[in-house]
């Protein structure tokens, strides 16, 4: 071994010089895959270019109400991308241009009429710096906490002057569990209308002028409508939803957006997730009917004010006297032994219509049952004092009862403890706190609080067309 | 230091060096026979005894210094103690050995004539090796050395040349007393062995004992034979004198017969060539050399130049182009003889130019003939002409006759010398009424293989300019000798010591059949006289290569030699090591080279081991350069900075290739355009080799580390400046450890 | 370090971003960019290979480089990508960084003991793509030593021809040292020409991994049956086959080595083409369809 070999020329020799420069399978492969390494890919995005499939290629899904335009990306990405940042003016401009699409404003606005947020803002955020798109986020609205808290855990560097102090204790809301004050209910209405925290000593009293036991209502064995036994009445046999659509309106431009601090009965409930007010009809008057006179057993007085009510029974009382004529006759004087004497049919009306109404409006237990009724001097007619009841105790937030529909109602509003009108059956914080909380059901701003000015009616009959959603020719 | 004193002159020297050093330190020549420095001394001789005061004398070689030494190395005891070592060692050796009769350069021989040695006082030994059958003591095996063991005086030389200094361990001694023989692989035929046809054996070995083959076996071409009355009329160049004028026809006759010295038969032939017929080629291997009788001949270098030299490449060849450009220069580094590139003929050839004209009466292809070199240039039949073609023993025959030489110098003298003088840059502002006053004045000398021309210490007086052959500059140093340059057809040496009166700082010996120039001491100061400026040069280029001196000396004295050569590597001054604990094997460094120079490799990644190390094949940058020995243009050469260079008119015959006993030095094809033979006029492309070496990627950028060691992406490769020191560690752990 | 303040200005970040990091924030694209450039820096490694003769500092530093910047480039893709995967195409980006920069660390795992594996297994190793040159050579060489002492082998006739054409062409023998004519059969050489003819040739002729010779301790008992055999004068041919079986050997060793050592790349270097055209692909998209 030894001898062989044994000197650099003579191992040296042996090699071709010229080696290195030759293919060699290791290289040729190297070359080769490398080429299929570059061709590949290359071949697989121009493919997916070319077929104007781009969904290979975008970050990820759009959202569910965006994925009615499929592929087109342009549907959204169709105008020049402009940095609205003034330190990134020569970036913008160079993204100022054609090739560079980004999907802006105002391709959001050609769906989507949303309002500012807030006139106090000093700056508006582009629609996608807070929605955004292919990230798997299937419904846009779902803005995540730190969204909001860029602005409202500084609200001073963000808002042209400090309107309103946010937070129980002044310190800035970093989320429903850091900062967020108890929950505010709007009392009152008009000019008078406050918000007053559920926690506030007095505590705040609702000032509807219905009178309503709930822990009366839910007791067993009331007596139900004619006829029926023992009832006991759940919650759902009045408090029914989802609302309904009476807010919703067909056509015309929508009213002027009111600000927040508007009444809060101003406020149209648009949502179809609360529950639908209680109706006296649908309601109340299976058990507290509105009769007014045996001989109208089947025709209770109508739920309305109480000039309707008169003209109603002055109405009912005359078509009574077609078929009941003998009715003028009164019966009092033939036992007398007079002679009986025929009443005008007019005065007799009257006097059956004094008769109702006397019944109706003096009765404790007919309206004044819940209505508050006063006679202004001389007058006949009582003026029912208006209810007030408030749709929505929480204008600034949305609450969604189907969602919640698994749970029992009394976990959130403690009816059944209530004896008094003034009882604000709404839920604190920590009620919510159980459920949403880091870890638990979500506790985004975004699940209860709307950004835009959501306080218009929802406009149907947009004006789209699908042919031009689609792109189709 | 260490002070001793010799033949009362004292001298002062670092410990551990031998007596013969330090003799030669004072110029004093210690004679030796088996002392052959950078060798390793054995001390076998005995030839180089001196008297130390003690008992017996010692051997200069191997014995060293002690403080307050007196030691006489001269002397008439001394002489005649050396003398009868040498008059045994020729008992055992025939008196002319085959390479006493060759090149007239035994060594021995030399040496016992030097001494004054009575011919055959002693009787030959008879012993032989019996117990090696077949043994024989002439062998023939091998395709390149033969081997003459009568003639061998067992020295050692080769043993030491292939153990230590080729690392071949081939050779060795086997037997005792005078029955000792060497042997290659314990007793194989030389052929048989693992030999690796290195050479270095056969360079080390003083007598005929190892010797080139090719000597001995050229033969002469076709042609028509001539006759020795033939040649005895031919006349020279004057047509007066005939051309052999001076010899015996006798003498002639026997050389030339069959049966005169033998193997002579047709050693001088008679050629016919017609007009545009190839005399011979460049690059080709030949014996011959070729005398015109009639008509004129055509020599030129074919081979383009160009490739072997580059231009950086990359981004930095591109600035430095584009600087040159600017700046207007064609070329950023003007080094070495630009202008004529020397030849084996009486003229050289200019480089731009490289055509010239040769007539009737005029030798070329002389260091063909007699060193066999290949041939140096194209020569084709200008008109149709005659020529002789002659094998060494008729060229030295001719070379003989008085009237021949002095045709020879006169030609050389006419035609040669003022660009011979003015290829020394120094001299080219001499002017030309004082090139004609020289013309007559200088004298041309010739000198053997082997001989000193002059040494290093001694007076110098005179000024020489090589015209034939190739002289060996060495400068001495305590521990071995340090060659400094080879130079060949048109090299000078011997200035310095004329410039500044000093003694030669360097020996210089002729490595083969050498003619040089020799311009006297008094020209030379005359010349110094009537020309201001170029003394004004020439001192500037003295202090330049004084400094030089200073800094090789800073380079290499600070390694002991000694322990320098007993490494195989260490005869390198620079090695191209890769890791390979670290090597990836990802040829990246080949790759590089590569690129670095034009596509072609000077880097084989493949060679011995060294510990861990992967000495891989690449310039090492040789103490002594064989392969400057025997380029025939002399495109080889050392810069300053120490690295092998090869110039751009390289013919590709090889020669520095075969002699790197490394491999370092490669022959590449380069694809060139040239002349069509064919078709006049056109012209189509050719592969010409071309050698190529290492040159370290100077030519990328000065301060740049080569490009294979830049491209190493694990830093497994690395050039090691200094071997000894890189591995110090490692071998004092190992002689720590046999200890 | 680099990784230390990428990670330090991740965390932060990762925390108060809103629906969480992503890729188009201004600092997950900072991630995004710095990862692209590193990306693109381990491409120059490339050029840098392809033209070393570039004086820009030592392709060893090079390699560094590639090596932590690759690894940096890790955490800080994972940084843009806010560990998610989203999208068909930056999940493929993705993966293949991932299985690029994984192979890369194996790569650089075997870099790290298989040169001394080798240069233990395969002390007699040679330039890897020379292997069937060598090996020729090897085939040549056995002939030779063969033929030195028995004869020319009529049954070799690729290699005589070859040995042949070599001696009658001095300019090719010049250039392969020390090649050996075919002498006239020596006594007792017929052990070691069946030796050759059976054995060693067809070793050679075959991948150097089967046959008898292939396993080091059954050629050393062949091959001290075979001198046993042989007269003394025959060993050096004898021990040259031995020596040249060995030397195959060396190379299969060496062979399956380099693969080792090098095949990795095969995996690496096309995927990380594969990923630069998905990371152009990538970014010119995402910066397309800009927000």
């Amino acid at each position: 071994m030894a001898t062989r070999l044994s000197s650099t020329k003579l191992r040296a020799k042996r090699i071709e010089l010229d080696y290195f420069a030759r293919r060699h399978p290791l290289r040729t492969w190297r070359v080769v895959l490398s080429l299929a390494g570059l061709a590949l890919p290359g071949l697989w995005v121009t493919r997916e270019l070319v077929r104007n499939d781009q969904r290979s290629v975008e970050p990820g899904p759009v959202s569910v109400a965006h994925s009615l335009f499929g592929n087109r990306c342009t549907a959204c990405h169709s105008e020049p991308a402009v940095q609205p940042t003034a330190a990134a003016a020569p970036l913008a401009r160079s993204l100022d241009h054609p090739r560079w699409l980004g999907a802006t404003d105002a391709a959001c606005r050609r769906c989507h009429d949303a309002a500012d947020h807030e006139t106090n803002q000093t700056d508006a955020p582009s629609c996608a710096s807070c929605h955004t798109e292919h990230r798997g986020q299937r419904v846009l609205r779902q803005v995540s906490t730190a969204r909001c808290v860029q602005c409202h855990g500084e609200l001073e560097a963000h808002a042209r002057s400090l309107i309103r102090v946010v937070g129980s204790d002044g310190r800035a809301v970093q989320g429903l569990a850091d900062g967020h004050p108890e929950f505010a209910v709007w009392v009152g209405r008009g000019p008078e209308a406050s918000r007053v925290r559920l926690d506030a000593t007095p505590a705040p009293a609702d000032r509807a002028q219905v009178r309503l036991n709930h822990e009366l209502h839910l007791k067993p064995g009331l007596r139900g409508p004619a006829g029926a036994g023992g009832v006991q009445l759940a919650c759902g046999d009045c408090h029914q939803g989802p609302m309904a659509l009476s807010g919703v309106r067909f056509a015309g431009t929508p009213p002027p957006v009111p600000s927040p601090g508007d009444a809060p009965d101003l406020i149209p409930a648009e949502e179809p997730s609360y529950m639908a007010p209680v109706r006296f009809v649908s309601h109340c008057a299976g058990c507290h009917p509105n009769t007014f006179d045996a001989r109208f057993a089947d025709l209770p007085a109508p739920h309305d004010r109480p000039e309707v009510i008169h003209a109603f029974l002055r109405g009912a009382y005359a078509n009574y006297l077609v078929t009941h004529a003998d009715e003028l006759v009164d019966p009092r004087r033939s036992l007398l032994g007079r002679e009986t004497t025929v009443q005008s049919a007019d005065a007799w009306v009257n006097d059956q219509v004094r008769e109702a109404e006397t019944l109706l409006f003096r009765d404790p237990k007919r309206c004044q049952e819940c209505h508050v009724l006063s006679w202004e001097p001389g007058a006949v007619l009582p003026t029912v004092a208006p209810t007030e009841l408030p749709v929505r105790w929480l204008p600034q937030s949305r609450f969604d009862h189907g969602t919640h529909r698994l749970l029992a109602c009394t976990e959130c509003h403690a009816a059944p403890a209530s004896e008094r009108t003034e009882d604000i059956l709404m839920p604190r914080r920590a009620t919510c706190q159980r459920c949403h909380h880091a870890g638990g059901a979500s506790d985004r701003c975004s699940e209860c609080h709307t950004y835009h000015g959501v306080t218009g009616p929802v406009e149907m009959n947009g004006g789209r067309v699908i042919a031009r959603l689609l792109d189709e020719p | 230091m260490i002070d001793v004193t010799i033949d009362g002159r004292p001298v002062s020297v670092p410990p551990g060096t031998t007596i013969f050093d330090a003799a030669r330190a004072v110029g004093i020549d210690i004679p030796t026979i088996c002392h052959l420095p950078p060798q390793e001394p054995a001390g076998v001789c005995r030839v180089c005894v001196v008297d130390v005061g003690a008992r017996v004398f010692a051997p200069a070689c191997a014995r060293v210094v002690e403080p307050g030494m007196k030691i006489t190395a001269t002397g008439e005891r001394l002489a005649t103690v050396r003398r009868n070592l040498v008059e045994l060692l020729m008992a055992d050796h025939p008196a002319p050995c085959a390479r006493q009769r060759d090149t007239q350069d035994c060594e021995l021989e030399l040496r016992a004539r030097e001494l004054g040695a009575r011919p055959a006082r002693y009787r030959p030994g008879t012993a032989k090796p019996v117990h090696q059958p077949g043994w024989k003591p002439s062998d023939d095996s091998h395709p390149n050395i033969a081997v003459d063991h009568s003639a061998c005086i067992v020295c050692d030389r080769c043993v030491r040349a292939c153990t230590d200094i080729a690392h071949n361990f081939v050779i060795g001694r086997a037997g005792k007393g005078n029955a000792t023989v060497i042997t290659f692989d314990a007793g194989a035929p030389m052929g048989q062995s693992t030999c690796v046809s290195c050479g270095e054996c056969m360079t080390s070995c003083p007598t005929g004992a190892l010797m080139n083959k090719g000597f001995s076996e050229a033969r002469l071409p076709e042609g028509e034979p001539v006759p020795v009355e033939v040649l005895m009329r031919l006349p020279g160049k004057d047509r007066q004198t005939p051309l052999f004028d001076g010899i015996s026809p006798k003498f002639l006759a026997k050389t030339l017969s069959s049966g005169g010295i033998g193997r002579n038969e047709g050693a001088i032939v008679r050629r016919t060539f017609r007009a545009g017929e190839v005399i011979c080629r460049e690059g080709d291997f030949g014996s011959t050399a070729f005398y015109i009788v009639e008509g004129s001949c055509e020599v030129a270098i074919t081979t383009p130049l160009s490739r072997v030299r580059n231009d950086p490449g990359g981004l930095a060849g591109f600035f430095l182009k584009m600087k040159s450009r600017l700046v207007g220069r064609e070329d950023l580094e003007v080094v070495g003889p630009a202008a004529l590139i020397p030849i084996d003929a009486p003229i050289d050839l200019r480089r731009d130019a490289p055509v010239a004209k040769l007539n009737a009466g005029e030798l070329f292809g002389e260091m063909t003939c007699l060193d066999f070199y290949p041939r140096s240039a194209t020569v084709r039949a200008a008109e149709d002409c005659v020529v002789l073609e002659m094998l060494r023993p008729a060229l030295q025959i001719l070379l003989r006759s008085k009237a021949f030489r002095a045709q020879l110098e006169e030609t050389y003298r006419r035609r040669t010398l003022d660009t011979h003088l003015r290829s020394v840059p120094l001299l080219a502002g001499l002017g030309q009424e004082f090139i004609e006053y020289l013309r007559e004045r200088v004298e041309l000398a010739r000198y053997e293989p082997g001989q000193v021309i002059c040494r290093q210490g001694e007076p110098a007086d005179s000024f020489f300019i090589v015209r034939l052959g190739f002289v060996k500059i060495t400068q001495h140093r305590p521990g071995g000798d340090l060659v400094r340059a080879y130079q060949g057809r048109g090299g000078y040496f011997g200035e310095m010591g004329l410039i500044q009166d000093a003694p030669r700082s360097a020996t210089c010996t002729a490595v083969d059949h050498v003619e040089v120039v020799r311009i006297s001491a008094d020209d030379f100061r005359l010349m110094l006289e009537r020309f201001p400026e170029v003394a004004k040069d020439l001192l500037a280029e003295a202090e330049r290569r004084a400094r030089e001196n200073v800094e090789v000396e800073a380079h290499t004295a600070n390694v002991d030699l000694e322990d320098f050569l007993r490494q195989g590597l260490m005869q390198a001054q620079s090695l191209l090591l890769l890791d390979l604990d670290r090597c990836t094997r990802c040829d990246l460094c080949v790759q590089a080279c590569a690129t670095a120079h034009d596509g072609v490799t000077r880097l084989v990644r493949e060679g011995l081991r060294f510990e861990n190390y992967l000495v891989a094949t690449s310039c090492r940058q040789c103490r002594d350069p064989l392969c400057m020995v025997g380029c025939p243009v002399g495109s080889i050469r050392r810069r300053d900075t120490l690295e092998i260079q090869i110039e751009d008119w390289c013919i590709g015959c090889g020669v520095c290739a075969e002699n790197c006993p490394y491999g370092n030095i490669n022959m590449h094809g380069f694809r060139v355009t040239v002349d069509d033979d064919q078709r006049p006029g056109r012209r189509k492309a050719v592969v010409r080799e071309k050698a190529t070496v290492c040159d370290l990627c100077k030519n990328l950028g000065s301060d740049q580390e080569p490009s294979c060691v830049v491209a190493c992406p694990h830093g497994a490769a690395i050039r090691v400046a200094n071997p000894r020191e890189f591995f110090a560690a490692r071998l004092g752990e190992e002689t720590a450890g046999r200890r | 370090m680099l990784g230390a303040i990428a990670t330090a200005f991740y965390v932060p970040y990762a925390r108060q971003a809103p629906e969480g990091p992503r890729g188009s924030t201004a600092v997950g694209l900072g991630f995004g960019v710095a990862a692209a450039a590193l990306m693109a820096f381990e491409w120059l490694l490339n050029a840098r290979k392809r033209v070393p003769t570039w004086n820009l500092g030592k392709a060893e530093t090079w390699l560094k480089g590639h090596i932590w910047l690759g690894l940096l480039a890790v955490p800080l893709a994972l940084f843009h990508s806010g560990f998610h995967l989203r999208g068909t195409l930056a999940a493929a980006l993705m993966i293949v960084f991932v299985v690029v920069i994984l192979s890369g660390v194996f790569g650089l795992v075997l870099q790290q003991f298989l040169p001394r594996l080798m240069s233990l297994a395969a002390p007699g190793e040679t330039i890897y793509e020379q292997i069937p040159h060598v090996i020729e050579t090897l085939r040549l060489d056995a002939y030779e030593a063969v033929a030195a002492v028995c004869g020319a082998l009529a049954e070799a006739e690729g290699e005589r021809a070859e040995s042949e054409a070599i001696q009658s062409d001095p300019r090719r023998a010049r250039q392969v040292l020390g090649r050996r004519p075919a002498a006239a059969p020596a006594e007792g050489s017929a052990p070691l020409r069946r030796f050759y003819l059976e054995t060693v040739r067809p070793f050679l002729m075959g991948d150097g991994r089967h046959g008898p010779l292939a396993d080091a301790r059954q050629a050393e008992r062949l091959a001290q049956g075979l001198l046993r055999l042989l007269p003394p004068v025959l060993h050096d041919a004898a021990g040259d086959l031995i020596a040249i079986a060995a030397e195959r050997r060396d190379y299969a060793v060496q062979a399956r080595l380099h693969r080792w050592l090098h095949g990795w790349i095969l995996l690496h270097v096309p995927l990380a083409a594969a990923l630069l055209v998905l990371l152009v692909a990538h970014a010119v998209l995402a910066l397309r369809y800009t927000y």
